[in-house]
């Protein structure tokens, strides 16, 4: 696992969980996939539901928080016969190193997944260093 | 009285953690629910019909194939990974990919040519219209005079 981003986990999480939510819906973690290349890092995240313009992504130290706004679907008239699944907000934070460039932070939404692309800051990229023969 | 507070702080942590592991196990427990079946489906019923609405990030209407036989409605697709370029590797997967079949049984025929589809950011939302011979008939009845 990358040095670059890491899931926050632990203590902070605790004390988030239990600042009560405003909104009447749940909170749902969404599930992310998360991959690394040369010179950027990607995470994709399901969030069913939730629209572009619902999508919030703050960075405030170091922590990089998505958070998407979730609107129940209209089902008036109808009552409910089978529920698989809850309909809810989703939010899921990551720590980013030193080594991601936070200017060049991109953020986009299709058919219900994000994709951050997070590059590499160009101080850290390896270099190579070419040897001379003298 | 400093003992009091502390105590009575003490008492609100306990619940408070209580109600966090409660929330953990709900959470646990509904990752194993649906570890089973793809896609998830919540289904409603009205009196002229259903609606169903699944949860399918990432497909485009071209990956889902839906088909209605009486009261049989079946959702087929496939859900396609990002394919990786050689110099990249995965951190975490915890999304889930590839073929799905669902078939499920509605209490009533389906007017297979009245029923909608639509997929909107994700989620896919079916409207299932009843077949009208299967609609309950409202006899109205005369007094005999």
């Amino acid at each position: 696992m990358s040095n670059a981003l890491m899931e926050r986990e632990g203590k902070e999480l605790q004390m988030q969980e239990s600042v009560e939510n405003t909104r009447p819906c749940p909170t749902y973690v969404p599930r992310a996939d998360i991959y690394e290349s040369k010179d950027q890092i990607v995470v994709l995240a399901d969030m069913p539901g939730a629209h572009q313009d619902s999508v919030e992504i703050t960075l405030e130290n170091s922590i990089l928080t998505v958070t998407a706004s979730v609107e129940p679907s209209v089902t008036e008239g109808y009552s409910k016969a089978l529920t698989e699944y809850g309909v809810g907000d989703f939010k899921r934070s990551f720590t980013l190193s030193n080594a991601i460039d936070r200017e060049g932070i991109e953020a986009s939404m299709k058919n219900g997944v994000l994709k951050l692309i997070l590059p590499k800051s160009k101080s850290l990229l390896p270099k190579k260093i070419a040897v001379n023969s003298n | 009285m400093l003992i009091q507070k502390v105590e009575g702080r003490g008492l609100m942590n306990t619940i408070q953690e209580m109600d966090l592991l409660g929330a953990r196990l709900r959470n646990l427990l509904s990752a194993q629910q649906s570890a089973g079946e793809f896609p998830l489906v919540n289904v409603y019923f009205s009196d002229d019909g259903a609606l169903l609405e699944s949860e399918l990030p990432g497909l485009e209407p071209d990956d889902l194939e839906i088909s209605v036989s009486n009261e049989i409605l079946t959702l087929k697709g496939a859900r396609q990974e990002e394919s990786l370029s050689q110099d990249e590797r995965f951190h975490r997967r915890e999304r889930v990919f590839g073929q799905f079949s669902r078939s499920i049984k509605l209490p009533f025929p389906v007017d297979s040519e009245r029923v909608t589809a639509k997929l909107n950011n994700g989620v896919l939302r079916l409207q299932l219209p009843r077949q009208a011979a299967d609609m309950p008939r409202r006899i109205s009845v005369k007094s005999g005079s």
